[in-house]
Parts: structure tokens; C-alpha cells; sequence
């Protein structure tokens, strides 16, 4: 009896033992499951954040031409961080004015087109120029002091600010409106944020710098290295598909006079208004205007022959006869010629030859003229 | 033109949730035959195109989403169309579901749920 007694206290014991055993494996296992779960998640994360990445750098290192650039850069960060509303507020060739270059918004609302910048700008880059809530920056002395009139945007509720900066140097603002579905921004969120931020930054540099080398200051137009950069690849491409491509040569009557009599100041005037109507003229994104020197300009038109350019250039002639310039009623006119590939000219240089020959006709014969290149002459 | 793969149009008003979509439905096999930015952009190209299924963003320029739903499917009554909605639009998706669209995903875009839903229709 005792014995018994005895057997079953043991296994009773055993079983108590083996019990808490199993336990202890049981919570060991829960344990393992919740890191399991948890490394999981953070991969997850991890993998979205690669995915978000991946194609915002591609996307924002494939497009050199900065409105695209901008618009790209705030429809991404809306969409990525599902907020209601972003404006993209960008500094002036002066720094003195934040104005609004683009905006993405479900609901249409009241937003500033400018802010002013303050004189604490500088010191505020050099502090605290973080993303952070809306509500933060208001209590930054330093970003006051360099955004004077952020309290404009009060009315909008805004949430986060992202401060766009390139070594240094302050490209502007991103602002944004709360989430859609009303949840705070995540440690994840800001990461992302920051991030796409900066690589957003680097690429509207990058554009600009590129801009900048492309385009001539005073009129906009295109320099004349690229001018025939794309000159030769256009006369490929008409050479490849059996097109025509047109050359216009422009130059101003008289431009000389003009700087002595009014003076170089004018003189620019007068390029800048010229240049605006020769682009108004011009397919966008088919046609190359350039400024070709001084007070000559050069017109690539590719798929167009001889007809259709002198069609063109005299529209252009034209619509500098009857501008009125310097706002008091002054008159200018304006000389072209045109050659036109492949029937002018067999290579690039010659093509430029001959519409300056043309143009060189069309001085001599009074000035305000169109001339067709005439192989004959 | 691969005969088997499924071509879809994907209709999104922002260029890059385009590009992550076509990204996602690229690798599920399916084939990229037109993209969209607006509703009537989206019309034209399902009446011209005619894809086997289409990614329609809910909130668009001109003419929104839900427009846009019941004219495809005014179109095509067995259009199969997946709305592509922000969180915080439970709503316009119980509406888009109702009027016939086939599922539904939510942005921002996780490559591993959307494939999830999306490779049933590959």
C-alpha cells in the first residue's frame, strides 16, 4: 500500500515536473513566434521602404526638366504618405520669396501663392532645419525669424514641414495637410520623407544646374553648343526617316544703334521681347530656339521644309514689325534667312552657312525680309 | 504580344503610382497596355483598348473615380476593374464595390498585399 502510495506521489511529482517543462517550452515558443513576427514586420517595412526608394530615385534621377521634376516630387509624397493636401513653396532667384510652384490637393482650398523670407534664414539652416509638425515650428524662434509670414498658413491646418535643402543651400518648403484616414505620421513615415526629400533636392539641383548650362541668361533660349548638339542629332534623325529639317537664321536691323541710342539695358529689352515672341512662335517641345549670338538667333525646325519654315520665320518677322518696345511705341525689325536639309545642304555646317547666307541676302536687299537660301546664288 | 499574358490599363492621376503599379503587375506577368492620368483619358483608352482588367485610382482631376466606374461599366458590364483607393476612403470604396467594381487596394502601394489581391486576376 505504501508502495503505491509512494508510486503515485512520484508521479504525480513527474507529471507536475513535466508540466511546468512544457510550460516553460510553450512560453520559449510564444517568445520565438513574437520576434518571428516582429522581424517579419520590420522586414516587410523594410522591403517597402526599398520598393518606395527605388522608384522615387529612379524617377526623380530620369527627368532633367524641373516643372516636371516639382510636380513628380509632390504627387509622390502625397500619394506615398496618403495625406490630403501638399504645396510646394520654392525661393526665388533672389531668396526673398517663397512662392507656390505646385500643389496637390483632394479639396480646393484658400493656400498663399508667396511667403516672404526673413533675414533669420541662414541661421535657421545652420539649426534646426528638420522635418517636423507644423505646431513645433511655431514655437522655433529661428524659424520664424525666417519665415515671417508662415502664420499665413494657419487657416490650413497644416501638419509636417520639409525643409528642402542642398549642401546648405535652401531650395524651399514642402508643406503638408493631416493623413486621410486622420493617423499620425509614423517614425517610418518621417525615414521615408526625409529621404525621397533629399534625393528630391539633389534632382531639382541637378535640373537647375542643367538648365543653367543649356539655356542663355538673359533670353532663355538655348546656348549655341547645344543648338547644334541638337541640330546634328535632328539632321540624323531627318536623314534616318527621310524628312526635311528646316534652319531659320535670325538676326535684329540695326541692333547696334539701338544699344548706342538707348543703351545696353535696352539693348537686353529688346533681346528678352524678341526671344518671348521667336517661343511663341515655335512648336513646344518639337522646335529649337536658340540665341545664336549677339543679336542673332537660330531656329530649328525639324519635319519642316523650306516653305513651312519661311511660313514660320515671316509670322515671326511680322509679329516683331508691329510689337511696340521699351513702352514707348519704339519700332524694331528683324532679318531672317532659311535653309532647309536635305535639299539646301548635305551636312550641318553647311546648313548653317547656307541660312546665313540667306539671311546675309535678306540685309542686303532692306533688312525686315525673309529670304529662302537659293542654291543658284 | 504574348497572346497569354493579361493586359490591363492602369488609371492613376500621379505619374508615379503609375510607375509602382506597372512595377507590381510586371512582375505578377500581366502586360502594361495603357496608362491613364484622368476619367476621360481612362474611357477612351478602355474603349480602345479593351483590357482584361483595370487599376482605377478613386480620386482624379475632372471627372472622378466613381464616374469613371460606372462609365466603363456602362461599357462593359463585366469590365473587371480594381479600385485603387487612399485609407480613409471606405466610403467611396463601399460605394465603387456596389456599383460593380471587383476589389479593391488600398495606397500606399504594399508590394506584397497588392500582389496578393492582383494575382488572382493574372
Amino acid at each position: 500500500m505504501t508502495a503505491e502510495k509512494d508510486f503515485q506521489e512520484r508521479l504525480s511529482h513527474l507529471i507536475q515536473e513535466e508540466i511546468a517543462r512544457l510550460k516553460k517550452e510553450n512560453e520559449e515558443l510564444a517568445k520565438q513566434i513574437q520576434l518571428l513576427e516582429e522581424s517579419t514586420k520590420e522586414l516587410d517595412r523594410k522591403s517597402y521602404n526599398l520598393f518606395i526608394l527605388y522608384h522615387a530615385s529612379k524617377t526623380l534621377g530620369s527627368h532633367l526638366e524641373i516643372e516636371e521634376l516639382h510636380q513628380i516630387f509632390v504627387d509622390m509624397i502625397t500619394e506615398v504618405m496618403g495625406v490630403g493636401w501638399g504645396l510646394l513653396y520654392l525661393v526665388d532667384e533672389e531668396h526673398e520669396t517663397l512662392f507656390l510652384r505646385k500643389l496637390k490637393s483632394i479639396e480646393v482650398l484658400d493656400f498663399p501663392v508667396s511667403l516672404k523670407i526673413g533675414e533669420g534664414i541662414a541661421e535657421w539652416i545652420t539649426g534646426q532645419s528638420e522635418i517636423a509638425s507644423f505646431e513645433k515650428f511655431k514655437l522655433n524662434p529661428l524659424f520664424l525669424n525666417a519665415f515671417p509670414e508662415i502664420q499665413k498658413l494657419n487657416a490650413l491646418y497644416p501638419n509636417l514641414i520639409v525643409p528642402l535643402i542642398y549642401k546648405a543651400r535652401f531650395l524651399g518648403l514642402l508643406i503638408l495637410g493631416n493623413k486621410l484616414d486622420r493617423s499620425p505620421f509614423s517614425e517610418n513615415d518621417l525615414e521615408l520623407l526625409s529621404t525621397i526629400s533629399s534625393l528630391a533636392a539633389t534632382a531639382f539641383m541637378n535640373a537647375h544646374l542643367y538648365e543653367m548650362a543649356i539655356r542663355d541668361s538673359t533670353t532663355r533660349l538655348f546656348v549655341p553648343r547645344y543648338f547644334r548638339q541638337r541640330l546634328n542629332e535632328e539632321i540624323k534623325r531627318a536623314k534616318r526617316y527621310v524628312k526635311p529639317i528646316s534652319l531659320a537664321m535670325f538676326d535684329i536691323d540695326n541692333f547696334k544703334q539701338i544699344n548706342d541710342f538707348f543703351g545696353h539695358l535696352r539693348g537686353d529689352q529688346a533681346l528678352v521681347q524678341i526671344s518671348g515672341i521667336i517661343r511663341a512662335s515655335c512648336r513646344e517641345d518639337v522646335d529649337i530656339p536658340c540665341r545664336y549670338g549677339g543679336e542673332e538667333f537660330a531656329l530649328v525646325l525639324p519635319e519642316t521644309d523650306a516653305n513651312g519654315a519661311y511660313l514660320v520665320a515671316e509670322r515671326i518677322r511680322v509679329a516683331v514689325e508691329n510689337a511696340s518696345f521699351f513702352g514707348n511705341n519704339t519700332r524694331l525689325t528683324i532679318s531672317c534667312g532659311v535653309a532647309c536639309y536635305p535639299h539646301h545642304a548635305s551636312t550641318l555646317e553647311e546648313l548653317i552657312e547656307n541660312a546665313d547666307r540667306a539671311l546675309y541676302r535678306s540685309k542686303k536687299a532692306g533688312k525686315n525680309k525673309v529670304t529662302i537660301h537659293n542654291s543658284s546664288s | 504580344m504574348n497572346l497569354n499574358k493579361k493586359r490591363v490599363l492602369v488609371v492613376d492621376d500621379a505619374m508615379f503610382m503609375r510607375i509602382l503599379l506597372k512595377d507590381i503587375l510586371t512582375k505578377l506577368d500581366f502586360e502594361i497596355v495603357g496608362e491613364a492620368s484622368d476619367g476621360e483619358e481612362a474611357i477612351l483608352k478602355f474603349q480602345n483598348l479593351k483590357p482584361d482588367l483595370t487599376t482605377l485610382d478613386l480620386t482624379m482631376p475632372k471627372m472622378d473615380g466613381l464616374e469613371t466606374l460606372k462609365a466603363i461599366l456602362a461599357l462593359d458590364p463585366n469590365a473587371n476593374v480594381i479600385i485603387c483607393s487612399a485609407t480613409g476612403e471606405s466610403d467611396k470604396v463601399q460605394k465603387a464595390l456596389e456599383l460593380g467594381a471587383k476589389n479593391f487596394i488600398t495606397k500606399p502601394f504594399n508590394p506584397n498585399k497588392v500582389s496578393e489581391i492582383l494575382k488572382r486576376y493574372a
